[in-house]
Formats: structure tokens, C-alpha cells, sequence
């Protein structure tokens, strides 16, 4: 799975109607420092993420079996917000790494 | 998914049968601003998209043969939706 | 006139995740994720982040989060299965694509035939480059 933030949402009327009623959120995947890298994806939502939040982010045949979305034709889904981030002693000196808001989100 | 922008479309007579009556398009994946990235693909058109519409593709084998309603067909890429707008927060 | 064979302009490429990466199946755990609100086929399963590497043991590509399925912890060289395969390393219905399914003890690789008759004999765990 991949780690990622919530960057937009996606809205489309006309779509596959086993899509209806789903919320597509537009991602971008970070580093476990928090920090945007790589390219924008969409994910179905399955745990009501809002924007700038981390995320965990389940890809490929396994993103069906988040949420009943078994018949669903979909590829990436968001499958829990991330609470914190703790990298080992040698990755960062043990720190507890806050995952909600990057340091310079400004309100 | 990712979104992409349809560019052209695709005819090809000879084809696999499973591709029979569904628009094969050529889409070019682009971020939510619009700009270009990686090459231009082919997709089978689930949801009547033409040239211009900004859409949904899914990439995964099983849900792009779903979505297409071509079980057990040779597609890894569908269209799924068309983008009516994408809402971006600042980085 | 050279008879080309069938497909011979097509190089089969490692398969890449979406970023471009090269996948590998040897990773350390250099972390943990915590997360409370989440779908209820991951409650009560550990979630470690994990740096894939190469045959060589260094770090390829971006870490990943795996579900743990064998007691693995921090600093721990793994291996791990991709795709809709990692699901089955659970019972019941388990979104996972990245699952964590064995801790390794050692890696040996064989000599390289070339380096057979050339000077020392590689150590357990090495691995001579062509």
C-alpha cells in the first residue's frame, strides 16, 4: 500500500454506475516524512478522508475488496487515514513523525 | 485511476472480438492541471466519451474487463467516467 | 535476408508500479503505521512501512506499507508478496496488495559460472556482478 495525501476531489455525473454515490478523491503519493512525491492519482474513498489528510492507499485487483466494491471497476482505494508515522531509530532517530497536516500548511 | 485527456480515436478492423463494438480511444494521462505526463494509451470506452472530455481511467485487468462488460477479455484499461471538474486544495 | 524472429522488437520490461519503479521482493521494515479510522479488514493487523531493495540489499525505489503476517519488526529483512496474491496471505476479506510474508534468516547466492576459475570463491550472502 501506499502512503499518500488528499489533494482534491473529482466530480463526473456521467460514469460506470457501479461508480455512483462514491466519493473520487484525487492523491498524491508522500514520503514517511510527509512530503509530496510522485504522481497524482484517483482513489475511492472507503473511510471519509478529507483534504490534506494521509492516507493509506490499497492499488491493483486488491482495492475490490475494500468496501464491497467487489463488482466495482476499480484500481485504487483509500482504505485508512494515518494517525502518525514512527520510523526506527536508524531512519530518524526514533521520532514519532505527526501525519496530519504537512509543517507548512497555512489556514 | 488516473485522469486523462481523450486525444483521438482508434479504428482497427481486425481486432480481438472481446474489443468488438466498444470505441477503442487514445488517451494521454494528464495531471489535475492538465499538464501531460507519461505517454498516450489506448483505453475501451465504457461510458460514450469523445474527443476533449477529460476522463476516468482504470487500470487494473479485472475492472477494466467489468467495467467494459467483457468478462475474460484481453483489456487492462477503461474508461470509467468523464470529468465534469476536478476540485484541487493548495499544496 | 536475417529471418527476425516473432516479437523480437519487444524487450520485456520488469514489471513497475506506478511510479516507475522496479518492484523487488526483499525489503526492510524501517517503520510503523498507525491508523485508527480504517476499513474493518485491516483492524487489528500490524501495518509496517518497508524499503524494497535490491539483490544486493540496497534500497530500490519508494517504501511501501505492508500488512504483516508473520510477527516481523523494526529493522528486519523481509519478503514480501504484491498484488491481489498479498490478500491471501490472510483469512477472511483483507484488502492488501503489499503483504509482509516471511522474515529472512540468510541469502546465498551461487557463484556466477564465469567466476569459477577466477580468484576467490564468493561468500555466502555476496554476490559477484558480471
Amino acid at each position: 500500500m501506499l502512503l499518500a495525501r488528499v489533494m482534491g476531489t473529482v466530480v463526473a455525473t456521467r460514469k460506470d454506475e457501479r461508480l455512483l454515490g462514491k466519493k473520487m478523491l484525487v492523491c498524491r503519493p508522500v514520503t514517511p516524512q510527509g512530503e509530496a512525491e510522485g504522481a497524482y492519482f484517483v482513489a475511492v474513498d472507503t473511510v471519509g478522508a478529507g483534504f490534506h489528510e494521509m492516507v493509506l492507499v490499497v492499488s491493483g485487483s486488491s482495492a475490490r475488496m475494500a468496501a464491497n466494491f467487489k463488482e466495482s471497476p476499480v484500481d485504487s482505494a483509500i482504505v485508512g487515514i494515518v494517525d502518525e508515522v514512527e520510523l526506527n531509530a536508524e531512519q530518524a532517530g526514533g521520532r514519532t513523525l505527526a501525519a496530519a497536516a504537512p509543517a507548512k500548511s497555512r489556514r | 485511476m488516473i485522469l486523462a485527456q481523450v486525444v483521438g480515436e482508434v479504428v482497427a478492423t481486425q481486432k480481438h472480438p472481446s474489443h468488438e463494438s466498444r470505441k477503442i480511444l487514445l488517451v494521454q494521462p494528464v495531471d489535475p492541471d492538465g499538464s501531460e505526463r507519461s505517454d498516450a494509451v489506448l483505453a475501451l470506452d465504457a461510458v460514450d466519451a469523445g474527443i476533449g472530455d477529460r476522463v476516468l481511467v482504470v487500470q487494473e485487468g479485472y475492472s477494466a474487463m467489468t467495467a467494459a462488460g467483457r468478462p475474460g477479455s484481453p483489456i487492462d484499461m477503461t474508461i470509467v467516467g468523464v470529468v465534469d471538474a476536478v476540485e484541487m486544495t493548495k499544496e | 535476408m536475417p529471418n527476425k524472429p516473432a516479437g523480437a522488437l519487444w524487450q520485456p520490461q520488469p514489471r513497475r508500479n506506478r511510479d516507475g519503479d522496479a518492484v523487488m521482493m526483499l525489503a526492510h521494515v524501517i517503520g510503523n503505521v498507525v491508523s485508527t479510522v480504517k476499513d474493518p479488514g485491516l483492524e487489528g493487523r500490524k501495518l509496517l512501512l518497508i524499503q524494497p531493495l535490491t539483490r544486493d540489499g540496497q534500497p530500490r525505489g519508494k517504501p511501501l506499507v505492508g500488512i504483516d503476517s508473520i510477527g516481523a519488526g523494526f529493522g528486519e529483512t523481509v519478503y514480501w508478496c504484491r498484488g491481489k496474491e498479498a490478500s491471501l496471505a490472510f483469512t477472511g476479506e483483507v484488502p492488501s496488495d503489499c503483504s509482509i510474508v516471511g522474515i529472512v534468516d540468510t541469502i546465498t547466492s551461487p557463484p556466477a559460472p564465469a567466476a569459477a576459475n577466477a580468484s576467490p570463491k564468493p561468500r555466502a550472502g555476496s554476490r559477484r556482478s558480471k
